[in-house]
């Protein structure tokens, strides 16, 4: 058995304090401190703390009169007869931060999927994705030159380049538009969706 | 019969139509709920409101709740999620330091002295524990006052046990930074064991992800 240093002492002092580890790691521990008066004196303000957080968390005397006698009777009519499936955090602020993590991983997904249509077209059609790709270049710089004159040109560019994508429409084409629909449609049908708790 | 066992009893029948059996969860479980509440919100009357609040949700959600798994751990987790935004609606502040009745009372076999300073620590430590961030805040009251093991928090957070376990370390290091200079100036008298006669271990092994009996 090698002895422990502090620095792999150090870390395990609150579970000792708590007598939480097993007894082999904590005979390692303990041989150790029968060494180290620092690592003791941690311990010992482990215990002084661990002790003291007990006391001063603990709540006792009377509950407030709303939870007393009768709680379950109050509760009970404002509840159905039998329990339901809702979602016990529907509406709190972690329901509504999962439901964005959610559309955010979607719409992510959706955008790989769309670079992938992208680069899938470069491979397959270098001719039509090289002219496509001239063409957003020129939209790009036109936008920043002049928005207004920019959008009208984009909007004219982009069916442009559809028209290019369309002339060499093929099975790659279609998968990746219709992958790229579904993910969509994923992404929003998250955002109302209720948030399970064993999810 | 175990805790996990009773509970899920008493949610059998609940689910079989029988009301009842929902009044004993409510009775098991008000009070640990409330104290947690409590602690979270410093507010007697906000604590009370969460406490209800769970009960309600507990109920409608009843049929998806995971037959076998512990109870507590999930009431913790729709309680803390109230509570939070509880705290948030009434603003971003830290819990109050409410010296109300619910506080521990001094054990009548002090003496005065005593009885003083180990107010004085309680409150130290409380307000060191206020300030802590809320994200860290939650579990030192789940390990701390509930006793709950990293499994129960990590099933109460949602949070993997890596994190749990770093989250802990670094709030009880935190609280140790705090409460040096008081230790150091007048060490209380409570060092390993307790004035509630219960030492640190006692109280981490009270229950394995179950609630403390001893509120």
């Amino acid at each position: 058995m090698f002895p422990l240093t502090c620095s792999e002492v150090l870390p395990r002092l609150n579970d000792l304090a708590l007598g939480l580890l097993e007894p082999r790691e904590e005979e390692q521990v303990r041989v150790h401190l029968n060494q180290c008066l620092s690592c003791r004196k941690r311990l010992e303000a482990s215990l002084a703390l661990f002790t003291d957080l007990t006391d001063a968390l603990a709540v006792s005397g009377p509950l407030p009169e709303g939870l007393g006698d009768g709680l379950t009777d109050r509760l009970l009519l404002q509840l159905p007869d039998l329990p339901g499936r809702e979602d016990p955090l529907a509406g709190t602020s972690l329901a509504r931060k999962r439901a964005w993590w959610q559309a955010g991983v979607l719409g992510g997904l959706s955008l790989a999927a769309g670079a992938g249509l992208w680069l899938t077209l470069l491979l397959l059609l270098p001719e039509s994705a090289e002219e496509a790709l001239r063409l957003s270049a020129v939209t790009l710089g036109r936008m920043l030159l002049n928005t207004s004159a920019g959008l009208a040109d984009a909007a004219l560019l982009i069916l442009q380049g559809f028209g290019l994508v369309l002339r060499n429409l093929n099975l790659w084409t279609l998968a990746g538009v219709a992958f790229g629909l579904v993910a969509v449609e994923l992404a929003v049908a998250s955002r109302s969706r209720h948030t399970r708790w064993d999810s | 019969m175990s805790d996990t066992a009773r509970d899920d009893e008493a949610i059998r029948r609940c689910l079989a139509g029988d009301r009842e059996a929902f009044g004993e969860l409510v009775e098991r479980y008000k009070r640990p709920l409330y104290a947690v509440a409590y602690r979270l919100l410093g507010d007697s009357g906000l604590a009370e409101d969460a406490v209800q609040e769970t009960f309600l949700r507990a109920y409608r959600a009843l049929g998806r709740f995971r037959r076998g798994d512990p109870l507590a751990p999930w009431l913790y987790r729709i309680a803390t999620n109230l509570c939070h935004d509880l705290g948030r609606s009434r603003g971003r502040q830290a819990p109050g330091l409410d010296e109300g009745q619910m506080d521990r009372l001094a054990d009548p076999a002090d003496q005065p002295d005593e009885a003083l300073a180990r107010r004085e620590t309680q409150r130290r430590v409380r307000e060191a524990v206020a300030s802590l961030p809320e994200k860290y805040r939650v579990l030192v009251v789940m390990a701390h006052q509930q006793g709950m093991s990293y499994e129960a928090i990590c099933q109460a957070t949602g949070e993997p046990l890596t994190i749990v376990k770093n989250r802990l370390y670094r709030a009880r290091h935190m609280l140790k930074e705090q409460l040096t200079a008081y230790y150091e100036e007048g060490p209380p008298e409570t060092a390993h064991s307790g004035p509630t006669g219960r030492t640190p271990a006692e109280a981490s092994a009270t229950l394995e992800g179950g609630v403390s009996a001893d509120l």
